[in-house]
């Protein structure tokens, strides 16, 4: 083990280079671009055997991402953003051709208007898919879910690509202390791939994805698709466990933080949960007694976790960091789905870090103080949306400018 | 969270070595065995556009991630960007705060005409790059400027730091030992001013918090994300973003019009005669004119002596 600075994208590369994948179909898009020309230098140089092969769009690169690992070589890919909704029609096809692979996500707001600054409409537009969905929020946690991540697709009672996510900008360009596991103790955690299913060879052939009429094929194949979810809870408690033996660190489904006795808890996915975390700090040296919960594994959703560790609180805050425009944040619906019956907490939904839109400590008293309110006044699911009046004067400002308004 | 957090955040411009800057002071600090974060923000690049950069030091774990609005210390690649209130270079000092700026002017200078708060370090580092470099190349005699003032590392430290970060980036070693050399430099002309006693700690709760701010609705010829008027562009300066200004000498030149047809913000005009006439309120700086001109009549000025 050795421990040096890096990027949550070279974090990325290096858990592919560990997991020693064979293949590498690549497309370039800000923020992700980095961790393909890393895992491009390396096997330039020759301290990683596997072949890259740039295609011509997300669309092909996730179709041979699919047909690779139906061959039996163990595949890893990466895009972001519009190039994961430009591919969006193979995630579904890969998904249910039943491949393993490990597709990295480096979130980036989606056009329009246009930005390089992260939030998770993007990953959050796939959970649909039958792809697996892990959230990170450091960039340790990153290279440790790549590896994590290739046991959880190539066990046998999973079978469904995983797909890892980190932030742009906060992750991606963010460089922090890693540890790097040695490459033989990575080898043991994680040996090669043994397909059981799905083994293109010239000797062996096979069709993928087949036709089928009349519903209750299709009907069957998708319901299995759901059991394997359903089982990836149980396979990824095993995995987390043993890499937690094998290498120090434990990652469960969710993360709590200062939630044994919180009463109000907040809950937060990926890198900005870091900053959720500094909060929590901050008001607990307040005396408020405050929580945080992170979703990790945000497919399959980990309904018993999060029941058990929500129900009881006096009232629950969830700041999502993605709008479905009409409805509003996408993990509070999620959540709010599973909370049901007497010990249900009052819940609050909040919009925040938008196109990396910066969170400010004051929105952290207001919350909670929103949450005082909450348990008495009980249930909304109006979204809140985060914004401050002066950058609301800041914005008139702008828009003043691009009407021409000297 | 008993860990003391020191917070720097460097500003400059696209091309001046920002990212770099920060990563060999963050690299000296890792090795000098402090926790670290380093992380850049830009848009889409461009040269001489501001960019900024931050590094986090900590004797524990850091809890935070982005842009830094309470700095320790604000490390000034070019101080033409103090001119620029866009670029916010002063946001969040305080009176123990320490400002290092690369000028040839005084420290007072700086501190009055600008009204910093807090203690202001100046160093020539243009000049000892330009003199040991040949070129503008700031990152690494910046990155000595900055740990020497913050007392973050000693020299042999930050000589390594330098190395592994030059290295990285494919630089062949004859030109990492200039810059081995440029970064002693600034390293040894600069004063160890040190760290204000105590790391900044956060704000506490806000007992006085009242009610969310709620964003009205606007209509569609606002709200949407469009520009509705030509020219914009034309409102906003770029003269702040040059180091260097060029200068066209008309004796020397033959009205091919390359400059012209080249600068990529299009601030090169051509008069009655058909010579050109550079637009400086909108002159980014890049030197593509410069380099392009076939009888080399457009020269290089500092801006500081332009
Ligand atoms: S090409 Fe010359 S005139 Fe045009 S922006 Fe660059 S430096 Fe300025
Ligand atoms: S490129 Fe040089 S010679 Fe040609 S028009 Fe411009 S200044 Fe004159």
């Amino acid at each position: 083990m050795r421990r040096d600075l890096l990027t949550g994208n070279a974090a990325a590369a290096w858990g592919a280079r560990l997991a020693e994948v064979d293949y590498i179909p690549a497309y370039p898009i800000t923020p992700q671009t980095e961790i393909i020309e890393d895992l491009a230098q390396w096997i330039g140089r020759g301290e990683l055997e596997a072949r890259l092969v740039t295609l011509d769009s997300e669309h092909s690169m996730l179709t041979a991402a699919g047909a690779a690992a139906a061959t039996g070589a163990r595949v890893f890919t990466a895009t972001s953003s519009q190039g994961l909704v430009y591919g969006f029609e193979m995630l579904y096809t890969v998904a249910g051709w039943r491949v393993p692979l490990v597709l990295v996500n480096v979130s980036r707001a989606l056009a329009a208007p246009i930005t390089l600054e992260p939030d998770h409409n993007d990953v959050l537009a796939a959970r649909d898919s039958g792809f697996l969905q892990i959230h990170a929020e450091t960039c340790q946690e990153v290279l440790d879910s790549v590896l994590m991540a290739y046991r959880l697709t190539e066990h046998p009672d999973v079978l469904l690509p995983v797909l890892v996510n980190l932030d742009g900008f906060y992750l991606s360009f963010t460089r922090e202390p890693v540890s790097l596991p040695a490459a033989a103790a990575v080898r043991e955690f994680l040996p090669a791939y043994q397909p059981v299913h799905a083994k293109l060879s010239a000797g062996h052939a096979m069709a993928q994805g087949v036709a089928v009429l009349g519903g209750s094929a299709y009907a069957f194949f998708k319901y299995q698709m759901q059991r394997a979810a359903e089982a990836a809870l149980a396979v990824h408690a095993g995995i987390a466990a043993e890499f937690a033996d094998r290498f120090g660190r434990s990652y469960g489904v969710v993360e709590g933080y200062q939630l044994d006795d919180a009463e109000w808890v907040i809950v937060m996915a990926n890198s900005f949960s870091t900053v959720g975390k500094a909060e929590v700090s901050r008001l607990r040296a307040g005396g408020e007694k405050v929580g945080l919960l992170r979703l990790r594994l945000v497919r399959p959703f980990p309904v018993a976790t999060i029941v058990a560790a929500l129900s009881g609180r006096r009232a629950v805050a969830v700041i999502d960091q993605n709008i479905s425009i009409g409805k509003g944040g996408i993990l509070f619906a999620e959540v709010a789905s599973v909370l049901r019956g007497g010990s249900a907490p009052p819940l609050r939904s909040f919009i925040g870090g938008l196109g990396g839109r910066r969170f400010r400590s004051e929105e952290f008293d207001l919350m909670l103080a929103a949450l005082r309110q909450a348990e008495h006044s009980g249930g909304s699911s109006e979204p809140h949306l985060l914004f401050s009046e002066t950058e609301y004067l800041q914005l008139r400002e702008m828009l003043r400018i691009a009407h021409g308004q000297k | 969270m008993s860990a003391v957090v020191r917070h720097l955040r460097f500003h400059g411009r696209g091309g001046e070595g920002v990212k770099l800057a920060s990563r060999i002071v963050s690299r000296a600090a890792f090795v000098a065995g402090w926790t670290v974060q380093d992380s850049p923000l830009y848009g889409a690049e461009r040269r001489g556009a501001p960019v900024v950069a931050f590094v986090r030091c900590s004797d524990g774990p850091i809890h935070e991630r982005g842009y830094i609005e309470m700095p320790d210390v604000v490390v000034l690649m070019d101080h033409s960007l103090l001119a620029h209130l866009d670029a916010a270079v002063l946001h969040g000092l305080g009176e123990d705060s320490l400002l290092l700026v690369n000028t040839a002017q005084p420290a007072e200078e700086i501190k009055a005409g600008y009204a910093v708060p807090g203690r202001v370090v100046t160093l020539d580092v243009s000049t000892i790059a330009l003199d040991l470099l040949g070129h503008r190349w700031l990152s690494a005699p910046m990155a000595g400027l900055a740990v020497k003032a913050t007392a973050l590392a000693p020299w042999p430290t930050l000589a390594q730091a330098v190395a592994i970060e030059l290295t990285e980036i494919g630089l062949d070693s004859e030109f990492v030992e200039r810059n081995l050399r440029a970064t002693q430099q600034a390293f040894e002309a600069a004063p160890a001013v040190g760290w204000a006693a105590a790391g900044k700690a956060p704000p506490p709760a806000r007992a006085s918090a009242t009610a969310l701010f709620v964003l009205p609705r606007l209509p569609a010829r606002v709200a949407a994300p469009s520009i509705d008027a030509e020219a914009t562009s034309a409102l906003r300066t770029m003269d702040g973003w040059r180091v260097f200004r060029p200068v066209v000498d008309l004796t020397r030149c033959t009205r091919c019009f390359l400059c012209f047809a080249l600068c990529p913000e299009g601030a090169i005009q051509l008069d009655s005669q058909h010579y050109p006439v550079i637009d400086y309120d909108h002159c980014k700086g890049c030197l593509v004119c410069v380099n392009e001109c076939p009888p080399k009549a457009i020269s290089e000025v500092r801006e500081e002596a332009a």
